[in-house]
Parts: C-alpha cells; structure tokens; sequence
C-alpha cells in the first residue's frame, strides 16, 4: 500500500499504468467503510451492500481515467454509490414486481430479518422510522445524520441545490420525530 | 468542529427527540469484510476486464481481416498475358425480337377475338331468319278454324283427366269457364311458333287435313 496520499495524488498515480492498481487499492482502502455504510442504510442486507460495493468500484475503476480534477474523489465515488444503491433498489423492485408503496415495506421486512433487531430499542426504531421516509429524503438523512456531510457536498453528490436538500431533510426529521412519537 | 456543531444544532433546532438518538447503525459486517474486500474487488476489476478483451477481440479480428498473408511470384503481373480468341460469334441481343413481337401478338389477339364476335353474330342472324320464314308457312297452311276445334279438344281431354284425378284442386276453373272466344284471344296472343312447335310435338302437324 502507497503512504497517505491525497486524493489528487491518488488520482495522479491511478493514470500510471505502474502504478495503477496500487493507486486503486489505496483509495479502496481510504473510502471502503463510509461508502459500506452509506449503500447499506440504502439496501439494507450486507449481501446487497456487498453486490452494491463491487458494482460502485468496477464502475470507479473504469471511470478513474476520465475523472476530472477539479473534483472530489470523495464525493465522486459518494455519488457513484448513491446511484448504484437506488438502482439497485429499483431493479429488485422490478425482478419481484412490487409497487413503490411495497419498496419501504420490503426493506422494513428485511430489516426484521436482521440480527439482533428489536423494535423496542432506539437504534432499531430510528432504522424503521428511516424507511418510512421517500427514497430522496431518506438518503439526504443518512448522508446528513450518519455522514454530517454539509449540504454542499451533498448537493454535488445528488446534484441537488442546498435549499432543496434543506427542506429534504427538515421534511425528514420532522416524519422520523413522528414516528417515533407514536411507536 | 464548526460544522458538525452546526449540524448538531440545526438538528437540536428541527427536534429534540431525534437528536437524542444514538448516532451509531445496529449493522453488523461480517468478520474481516473491509480486509478482505480491496483483494476480492481487484479480482473482480481484474475478471471484468477479461470478459472486456472477449467482446473487444471481434474487433481485433476484423481488423487482421485486411491483412493478405498469400504471395505472388516475382513480375507474375508483368508477365501475365491473356488469349484473346480472334472469330468471335456475334452477339444478339434478345431485347430487339422482344420491342416490336409485343406488338405484332396484341394485334394477332385483337384479330381473333373480333374473327369469333362477327361469325357468332351472323349465325344468329341466320338462325333467326330462318325460323320466322318456317312460321310465315305454318301461318298460312292453319287456319284459325282448326287451331280453335284442337283447343277445344284439348279442353275435352283436360276435364276428363282433372275429374279422374281427385286430388287436383277443385277451385281451379280455369279451363272450365273458358269459352271459344276467349280461346281465340288468347290463342292469338300465343305466338305462331310456339304453336306450330306444340303441334310437332304431339303428331298435329298434318292437322290442316281437317280442313
């Protein structure tokens, strides 16, 4: 593994053939746990994150040649995985031919099915109140809650203007407040 | 942290109960997942690009196709001489016949089709002539006397028959209340021919003898 490297040199050293595989090694290295997380708040099972996971760095691999610059890997690959993750979603929705009402329902049922999850317990009922919400406002909570991404990265990564991503995830606290309320 | 402490306070701000929640995700990984994974994605990276080269070497093929690998003898070209044979036969070309024999073949069916409508026409005309001739005869040989005592006859002969035959309808009085004047105008309204080949038929042609 290459020592600490920012990741323009990361970037840099990615364009070097020699070099190419250790460069994406580290920057796998750098993002694997943050990108996990964020794509299995999204689908929920670690064997759909895992899927998620090699499909986000493939498509990092193959893109890494023509990335620019002048943006951020970090929120580069963020947005990568956001997209894989809902598409993801979207395609399983469409294999088991559920309607959107039955997406939150499907991965409230796979969130039952996790170990160790008990309803009565903040941190699970946080996770099911998290369902509940439209897919844009729940991942502008995760990346806001979990991640404290400030709006403006957040707004390059789902290509959202900060006002609008204010009010996603106001909408957001205000419907998790509430069902936490009442459950 | 400047930020983090605006986002705990924007949270504070918008609910209380949620931002007492704990931060953390009730998810497990399984063990050694995040060591293992930059080696199983490079795996991956590595067996994609495998499968890559499989669709890129049509193309690769494609392009070799240009390549000849076959060679010639030295000035095969320069010394390459073709026989021309000198008596040629002449070439006909198979459209000259084709203009003109179109035409002559419409003319050909024109001339047959009319050859067929006049003889036809002419038959008939013959046909025709002869026979209102041969009625022209029978006209003058009969005479209206003797056609009226062979109806009268012949009535005779339908009462008998309708009497013997039970099932005949009785309302029919048609032939009865016929009398010889009404005959007579019906008979004239008969035409000669249809008469003359009536009394044909039933051995009345020598019929004028009762005169």
């Amino acid at each position: 593994m290459l020592p600490e490297l920012d990741d323009n040199e990361l970037v840099r050293l990615f364009k070097d053939a020699q070099q190419r595989e250790k460069a994406f090694t580290s920057i796998v290295k750098k993002y694997q746990e943050k990108i996990y997380w964020q794509i299995r708040r999204i689908v929920i099972t670690h064997q759909d994150a895992d899927d998620v996971m090699q499909n986000v760095f493939i498509k990092a691999w193959n893109g890494l040649d023509n990335f620019r610059e002048d943006a951020k890997l970090y929120t580069w690959i963020y947005r990568i995985a956001v997209n894989e993750s809902l598409t993801y979603l979207e395609q399983q929705k469409r294999r088991s031919s559920v309607s959107f009402d039955d997406v939150s329902e499907s991965l409230e049922n796979k969130l039952q099915s996790e170990k160790g999850f008990d309803e009565n317990k903040a941190i699970w009922k946080l996770q099911l109140a998290i369902q509940q919400l439209p897919e844009k406002q729940r991942v502008v909570f995760n990346l806001r809650y979990f991640d404290e991404m400030p709006y403006e990265e957040m707004g390059q990564v789902l290509d959202t203007s900060v006002g609008a991503l204010k009010a996603s995830y106001h909408h957001a606290v205000k419907k998790i407040e509430e069902y936490i309320l009442n459950h | 942290m400047p930020c983090i402490n605006n986002i705990s306070s924007e949270l504070e701000s918008l609910s209380q109960h949620v931002a007492e929640l704990p931060k953390n995700t009730p998810f497990t990984e399984p063990k050694d997942y995040f060591d293992q994974l930059p080696a199983r994605l490079m795996a991956a990276i590595h067996n994609q690009t495998s499968e890559q080269e499989l669709i890129e070497l049509p193309a690769l093929l494609k392009a070799l196709q240009h390549e000849n690998p076959y060679t010639l003898p030295e000035g095969y070209f320069n010394d390459l001489e073709v026989e021309i044979p000198r008596a040629q036969a002449p070439v006909v070309g198979m459209n000259r016949l084709g203009s003109w024999a179109k035409y002559v073949a419409a003319a050909c069916l024109i001339g047959i089709i009319a050859a067929v409508f006049f003889a036809s026409k002419s038959e008939n005309e013959t046909t025709l002539a002869s026979l209102s001739k041969e009625t022209e005869t029978l006209q003058n040989k009969v005479s209206p006397d003797a056609i009226a005592m062979y109806l009268e006859e012949m009535d005779d002969i339908s009462i008998a028959e309708t009497s013997e035959n039970e099932q005949v309808d009785t309302s029919s009085t048609l032939l009865v209340d016929m009398n010889s004047e009404t005959i007579k105008e019906i008979l004239q309204e008969i035409p000669d021919k249809d008469i003359s080949l009536y009394m044909d038929q039933d051995g009345l042609g020598d019929v004028h003898s009762l005169n």
